[in-house]
């Protein structure tokens, strides 16, 4: 599989709080390795591009397909680390995920639109993919989860050179691919099981189409640039609040 | 040092000759869409401070194997056919590093006055991250025909090359057509802006009988409309068969943890078929603002 970055993720530390917990089996030894934080060779979180000129996306992968372990991009040192959770790491408790899953980088779904504050989360079809990894990959469309009550939604995300690359959107994932679209479907509304009222913690509102997608992703990447620039990242403008011409070196540079 | 007449002929030949070795080949994308060249231009904004130009976050690049899609909500779009002949896409958004002018303010790459409120977006460069790039315009969404229109309008890879001509522009319309869903909504007419072609051909192209005017009292914003409109040639995207999941309580065994969705009937495409706008009630507009981004 082609990787535009990296892969060369450096094992930070082993840093397993308490050890493993005690019904890991050695195949979920090997499904869920026994580190804790992951070091990309840039920040995970806003080191990559999120966007390349061909128009695809690039995706970090924090959970391989067919792994338990929770990991996430930190926001703070750009690493990934296994999520802790009553200072035990967290496994999902339920069968590996489907489907690689990750983020994309410099996006933000802000908590002032009804985001979660975390980057764009990506469901990335194609073999399992080691975590870590950055790799390029097609939108064709959106799932639309609910997680106690609050939108969580899911970009799908094809990758280059896998058997899912030639497919365009979720209509054509469902004639390609019969029953992607339900296994993912079933198992994101079931992995946290049922709550207390009885009811499943997630549900979902199906999915929706590339356009809605493209829209999705673009506005969280640019809400990420909004959020990071600050008027000193401006160029300055002259006294009467003029800008002044820009040479670049790639350009005609008309106008000088 | 003596230098034999001999060998100062043969270094001038030599001399005239390098050019022809050194002509950018003309290969059959040259002529279908003109040769791609550097962006006129870049804006103070556009580029970081380590130079990069920084890449549109709603860029789609549409070829046959993978079209973009388009829609009334997005528009208006900027395209761009780049060096490879595949059409870049991109909608209109504010830029990270720009501003908002409340004054106005004078821009100095095609020395024009801008007016107040005036907001520096994503222009054509960031389709490309400055790459070269050839014959580019607008999308625009005309909503007295209900319709995309398609114009030539850029101020970095139309305007400034003394290449981009009507036929190019048809040439680009088609392939948008082709390789473009616009959902639902039809193509309406193509409109090649004289204000953005070559310097020299200009005079010519004000004689042709299609020409047209923005404002016909003043003959402002000369146009011709070189295509009629026309369905799109992209089957529209169809929803999911993937049927919702709902929060619903098991019903029989409270402890069993997963129902296998059903195999739900399939979702009919929403999609209308797209209509046309041949028989037209009203003019479409030629190009949106004057700002030539």
């Amino acid at each position: 599989m082609k990787r535009t970055f990296v892969a060369s993720v450096l094992t930070c530390a082993v840093l397993l709080i308490g050890g493993a917990p005690p019904s890991v089996s050695l195949a979920q030894d090997l499904a869920a390795p026994y580190v804790s934080i992951l070091k990309g060779e840039k920040s995970y979180w806003s080191g990559y591009d999120p966007i390349n000129a061909d128009g695809t996306v690039n995706v970090v992968i924090e959970i391989p397909a067919g792994t338990t372990a929770k990991y996430e991009t930190n926001k703070r040192n750009g690493m990934l680390e296994l999520e802790q959770k009553n200072g035990m790491p967290r496994f999902v408790q339920y069968l590996g995920y489907p489907v690689n899953y990750g983020a994309i980088p410099r996006s933000i779904l802000l908590k002032s639109k009804g985001g979660d504050g975390d980057s764009v989360d990506v469901l990335a079809l194609g073999p399992a993919v080691p975590r870590g990894s950055v790799v390029r990959g097609r939108v064709i469309g959106l799932l639309d989860l609910v997680d106690g009550g609050e939108t969580d939604t899911k970009a799908l995300v094809v990758l280059e050179d896998t058997p899912f690359a030639k497919v365009r959107s979720i209509a054509d994932l469902d004639a390609q691919f019969p029953g992607v679209t339900s296994i993912l479907q079933t198992w994101f509304t079931s992995y946290k099981g049922y709550g207390k009222d009885g009811k499943l913690v997630l549900s979902s509102k199906g999915f929706k189409g590339r356009t809605e997608a493209i829209r999705f992703i673009g506005d969280a990447v640019l809400d990420f640039e909004m959020s990071v620039v600050s008027e000193a990242d401006r160029r300055p403008l002259d006294e009467k609040g003029n800008p002044y011409l820009y040479r670049w070196s790639g350009a005609k540079n008309i106008g000088e | 040092m003596k230098f034999p007449v001999h060998r100062l002929i043969a270094a001038l030949l030599l001399a005239s000759a390098l050019p022809a070795f050194g002509a950018p080949p003309v290969g059959p994308l040259d002529a279908k869409y003109g040769v791609a060249s550097q962006p006129a231009y870049i804006k103070h904004y556009e580029a970081d401070r380590n130079g990069k130009v920084l890449i549109n976050p709603y860029l789609q690049v549409a070829t046959q194997e993978f079209p973009a899609v388009i829609d009334v909500k997005g528009a208006p779009y900027n395209w761009v056919i780049d060096a490879e002949g595949r059409v870049a896409i991109i909608q209109e958004a504010a830029h990270p590093l720009g501003r908002t002018y409340e004054k106005g303010f004078f821009r100095p790459e095609d020395q024009s006055q801008r007016k107040p409120g005036t907001r520096e977006n994503y222009g054509h460069v960031s389709a490309l991250a400055g790459a070269p790039g050839r014959i580019s315009g607008e999308i625009l969404y005309d909503k007295d025909i209900k319709a995309f229109v398609i114009n030539n309008k850029s101020g970095r890879y139309t305007k400034h090359n003394s290449d981009r001509t009507p036929e190019q522009l048809v040439e680009a319309a088609k392939l948008i057509r082709e390789v473009v869903d616009s959902g639902a909504t039809s193509w309406g007419p193509v409109f090649y802006l004289l204000e953005y072609a070559p310097q020299d051909k200009r005079e010519a192209l004000l004689k042709d009988p299609r020409i047209g005017y923005d404002d016909p009292k003043t003959k402002a914003r000369p146009y011709i409309e070189v295509m009629g409109g026309g369905p799109s040639q992209v089957a529209a995207e169809k929803p999911s068969k993937a049927a919702p999941v709902t929060a619903a309580a098991p019903k029989a065994e409270p402890t069993m943890r997963v129902e296998a969705a059903p195999a739900a009937k399939p979702v009919e495409a929403a999609a209308k078929p797209a209509e046309t706008t041949t028989a037209k009630t009203k003019k479409a507009k030629a190009a949106q603002n004057d700002d030539p981004s």
